[in-house]
C-alpha cells in the first residue's frame, strides 16, 4: 500500500493526527478504495474518532494487490506524533506499508532537499468500527467553528464534561447539570446561546446531555485548523452524541461520544462504560477472522481481549478524583441500546460490578470480599493504557501484537486495615437526595444512615 | 441581606475585571466587603503568604456602577462580607476583557443551592449579533458579623515621604533581577526626588536610582523646625524582595499612576491610582536584616 501527497495535504493530515491523538493512544488505519481513513478510540472507550481523507486528496494512492482491497493496521499514537511533528518544511509527503506488512513508513520531503523517513511498526492488524449510524438523530446543530470555540473557551480547561440544554429556542451550555447535587467549591458557568447564532438549527426534542469536553475539544482543535463548520447530532441523554465535520467534499470526520445517562451524576475517571453491551451469540461477530470485511452495520471488534463484553454498570469509582461522584450503594444497569459493542471473546458475559472496592465494603464486609474479588477488570482491561483504572488486578490487560507470554503482575496488595475500618477513610460525599431525573432501582442498605 | 449591581460602560468594566485579575495573582483568596457606596476588596489579610504582601482595593460604587443596591442582613452592622476565591472571580470575569463588546455586567448576590456570587455578562460577539448571556456563579462564604473584627479594612499607614514611582515595567523587572541578590531590599527616598533601590549581598551592592521623581508629599519629621530646608529629609525602609517582586508581577493594571510612600522602618505603601476614588493599595512591612 503506498500513497503520496503534497505539503498541504500533509499538514492537514499531521493536525488530523494531532487532533486524534487527545482522543486516544492508537492510531487506527484502514486503507479502501475511497480513500484513508485514520481513526483512535479512548480509553474508556467512550468516544471513537474517525477522519477520512477522500482519494482526491492523494497524488497517487496505490492499494494493495492483494484481492481483499482494504487494509487496516492499528499504529501507536506516540510515533505518529513524532513522525508528524514539524510540519512547516515539507513539501511531500509519502505513506507506505513495507517488511511484510510489519511497518508503517512515513517519508517526508522536505525543503533544502532533505528527507525525513520514519518507520513505526505495525502493531496488529486491528481496526473499530462504531456501531451507530448517525444519521437519525432527532436533533441537528450547525455552526462555525468559532462559535464553538468560544464556547470552548468559556469553560475552565480543565472542565472535564459539558452540558447542553438544547429547546427549540434556545441553547445553554453549562458545566453542571441542573438538579444534580455539587460540592460547595464548585464554581458554575453558563453559557446562553440564540438559534441564529447557529448557521442551521433544528431541535425537534428538547435535551439536556452531558458529554466530555476533551474529546469534543480535541476535534474542535481539528474543525478550527480546517475553518470548517461544524455539526452536532444528539438525540436523548444516554445515546451517543456525533460531530461531523465535513470539508469541500474531501474531508469527513466524525467523532462519536457516549453522554451521560440520566441515572448517572457525573462521568467518572473511568468515564461510563455504559455504551458496552453484553454481546449475546445473535449477534453476527466472527471472531476469528483477523480482517474483516466491512459489514453494512458495523459492530466494534476487539480481538485478543480477555475482557468479556459485559453490561458494564455506571462507575463511580476512584471517589478521591472526581467532586461529583455520587456515592451509589445500588449498581444501575443499562439498558439503552448498544451503540459501541465490543466483540465478544469469552462466552460468559454476565453483569459486572463496577463498583468501587471501597464502595462495595460500606454494604457488608462480606460482600465486599465477594465483589472485589470478580473486580472490573472489565473495566481496566478494555483500557490499554490507562492509568485511571482502580488499582484492580492487572492480569487481563495485554499489550496487543506484543508478546504471547506476558507475565500477569501480581496481585496487588489488598490492605486489610482499610478494608476493616473503610469507613473511616472515605470522602463521605452521599447526594441526600436523589437527583430529579434518576431512578430507584432499591432502597439505601446501609444501616449507618 | 441582598446585593446587586450594574456595569455598563466597557471602560470601567475592563479596569474592575483588570483590578480582579490583579488580585487573583496575588493570593487564591480574597475577602469582598460591601458597604454602603463602597466595595472593597482584601487579599493576604492574614500575611500567611510569604510570597504576597497585603493588598487592598477599595472602590467607589458610584465610579463603575450606575446601578448598585446593597442592603445587608442586620440594619445595626451595614456591611456584606464575603469570602471566595480569587481566581473563580477573575475567571467568571474574563468575559468582560476580550475583545467582544460586552454590553453590561450584573453582578447578583444569590443562594442557589450554596450562597453564590454571580456574574451575568451580556456579550455580544463577532459572530452574531443578538448578545449572549454568559453566566458565572463564583460560591462564596458570607462571614458573619462576629468576624467581621478580623476583617477591618486597613488603615492607610502614614508616610514621611511620598513619591510618584517610576515606569512600572522598569520597576517589575530591576526588582525580579534584585530578587536573586539578595533576601531584602532597601528603598532610600529623598525629598530631592530621588528613589534608590538596594540590595546588598556579600560579594556586591547593587543601587538603583530613580531621579526626577514627583514629590507628592512631604511631613517633616520635626515640625519646629522650620529653618532646616536646605537638609533634605529622607525615609528607608528595607523589606522582603519577594513580595515587593510578586506585587509588581501582578500588577495587571494598564494605569501607570503608581506612587510610594515610606514610612520610615515601618513600612512601604504603595498606591495605585486607577481613578479618583478607585484605589489599589499594598503594605510591604519591614524586614530586618
Amino acid at each position: 500500500m503506498k500513497c503520496t501527497f503534497e505539503g498541504s495535504n500533509a499538514r492537514v493530515i499531521a493536525k488530523a493526527i494531532q487532533s486524534l491523538s487527545k482522543v486516544g493512544k492508537e492510531l487506527y488505519v484502514e486503507v479502501d478504495q475511497n480513500g484513508l481513513l485514520l481513526r483512535a478510540i479512548n480509553a474508556t472507550h467512550s468516544a471513537v474518532g474517525s477522519i477520512r481523507f477522500k482519494r482526491s486528496m492523494f497524488e497517487t494512492f496505490n492499494l494493495p494487490r492483494t484481492g481483499n482491497a482494504d487494509f487496516y493496521c492499528k499504529i501507536s499514537m506516540k510515533p505518529c506524533l513524532a513522525a508528524f511533528r514539524s510540519m512547516k518544511q515539507v513539501e511531500h509527503c509519502e505513506l507506505s506499508i513495507t517488511d511484510n506488512q510489519t511497518k508503517f513508513q512515513v517519508k517526508l520531503r522536505c525543503k533544502l532537499e532533505t528527507v525525513r523517513q520514519s518507520v513505526i511498526a505495525i502493531l496488529d492488524e486491528q481496526n473499530i468500527t462504531a456501531g451507530v449510524l448517525p444519521d437519525h438523530s432527532a436533533n441537528v446543530i450547525r455552526g462555525e467553528y468559532k462559535l464553538f470555540m468560544e464556547i470552548s473557551n468559556s469553560f475552565n480547561a480543565a472542565e472535564e464534561e459539558l452540558t447542553l440544554e438544547a429547546k427549540s429556542d434556545s441553547l445553554a451550555a453549562k458545566n453542571y447539570i441542573e438538579g444534580a447535587r455539587v460540592s460547595d467549591r464548585f464554581m458554575r458557568s453558563q453559557l446562553k446561546l440564540k438559534p441564529n447564532e447557529f448557521t442551521s438549527y433544528n431541535v425537534t426534542q428538547d435535551t439536556v446531555i452531558t458529554f466530555c469536553l476533551k474529546e469534543f475539544r480535541a476535534f474542535l482543535l481539528f474543525a478550527e485548523s480546517l475553518s470548517a463548520d461544524m455539526t452536532l447530532e444528539f438525540d436523548e441523554p444516554g445515546s451517543p452524541f456525533f460531530l461531523k465535520i465535513k470539508k469541500h467534499d474531501d474531508i469527513e470526520c466524525l467523532l462519536i461520544m457516549s453522554t451521560l445517562s440520566p441515572d448517572d451524576v457525573s462521568f467518572s475517571e473511568d468515564y461510563c462504560q455504559r455504551e458496552l453491551t453484553v454481546q449475546d451469540a445473535a449477534s453476527p461477530v466472527n471472531v476469528s477472522k483477523k480482517r474483516k470485511g466491512s459489514a453494512p452495520t458495523e459492530q466494534i471488534e476487539h480481538k485478543r481481549r480477555l475482557a468479556d463484553d459485559t453490561t458494564l454498570s455506571t462507575t463511580s469509582t476512584d471517589l478521591a478524583l472526581f467532586q461529583y461522584n455520587g456515592l451509589r450503594t445500588t449498581p444501575t444497569n443499562i439498558s439503552e441500546p448498544s451503540s459501541v459493542q465490543p466483540a465478544r471473546l469469552l462466552p460468559e458475559g454476565d453483569t459486572v460490578d463496577v463498583d468501587d472496592d471501597e464502595e462495595a465494603l460500606i454494604l457488608a464486609a462480606a460482600v465486599a470480599v465477594e465483589s472485589s474479588q470478580t473486580m472490573p477488570t472489565a473495566n481496566e482491561l478494555l483500557s490499554y493504557n490507562s492509568q485511571e483504572a482502580p488499582p484492580m488486578t492487572v492480569l487481563a490487560v495485554q499489550e496487543d501484537g506484543s508478546d504471547e507470554d506476558c507475565v500477569p503482575q501480581s496481585p496487588e496488595h489488598r490492605d486489610n486495615v482499610r478494608a476493616i475500618f473503610s469507613r473511616c477513610f472515605q470522602k463521605t460525599y452521599v447526594p441526600r437526595e436523589p437527583s430529579p431525573s434518576s431512578q430507584m432501582y432499591a432502597p439505601n442498605s446501609d444501616t449507618e444512615d | 441581606m441582598r446585593f446587586r449591581a450594574r456595569m455598563q460602560d466597557a471602560l470601567y468594566m475592563r479596569e474592575f475585571q483588570s483590578i480582579i485579575a490583579t488580585l487573583a495573582k496575588l493570593a487564591k483568596e480574597c475577602i469582598m466587603i460591601l458597604a454602603d457606596q463602597q466595595m472593597h476588596f482584601i487579599v493576604n489579610e492574614e500575611h500567611n503568604s510569604t510570597t504576597a504582601p497585603l493588598v487592598w482595593a477599595s472602590i467607589a460604587a458610584a465610579d463603575y456602577f450606575p446601578e448598585y443596591k446593597m442592603v445587608p442582613a442586620r440594619e445595626d452592622h451595614p456591611y456584606i462580607v464575603l469570602a471566595m476565591s480569587a481566581a473563580h472571580l477573575s475567571r467568571a470575569l474574563a468575559a468582560l476583557r476580550t475583545g467582544a463588546t460586552v454590553n453590561s455586567c450584573k453582578l447578583k448576590l444569590q443562594r442557589i443551592q450554596f450562597p453564590c456570587f454571580s456574574v451575568i455578562a451580556s456579550v455580544v460577539s463577532q459572530q452574531s449579533a443578538e448578545p449572549r448571556e454568559v453566566v458565572h456563579d463564583v460560591p462564596v462564604n458570607v462571614v458573619a458579623a462576629s468576624d467581621w473584627p478580623a476583617y477591618k479594612i486597613p488603615k492607610v499607614p502614614t508616610s514621611q515621604l511620598v513619591l510618584s514611582m517610576p515606569s512600572l515595567r522598569m520597576m517589575r523587572n530591576v526588582i525580579d533581577s534584585l530578587k536573586n541578590m539578595s533576601p531584602t531590599m532597601i528603598f532610600h527616598a529623598n525629598a530631592g526626588g530621588e528613589l534608590n533601590l538596594v540590595a546588598e549581598s556579600e560579594m556586591v551592592t547593587i543601587t538603583t536610582a530613580f531621579r526626577h521623581l514627583l514629590l507628592r508629599r512631604l511631613v517633616n519629621r520635626d515640625p519646629t523646625d522650620n529653618d532646616e530646608q536646605q537638609v533634605a529629609p529622607d525615609a528607608s525602609c528595607s523589606v522582603d524582595c519577594r513580595k515587593a517582586s510578586s506585587f509588581f508581577s501582578a500588577l495587571q493594571l494598564p494605569n501607570e499612576e503608581l506612587s510610594i510612600g515610606i514610612d520610615s522602618e515601618n513600612c512601604i505603601h504603595l498606591q495605585l491610582d486607577v481613578r479618583e476614588s478607585v484605589v489599589l493599595h499594598s503594605i510591604l512591612p519591614a524586614v530586618c536584616f
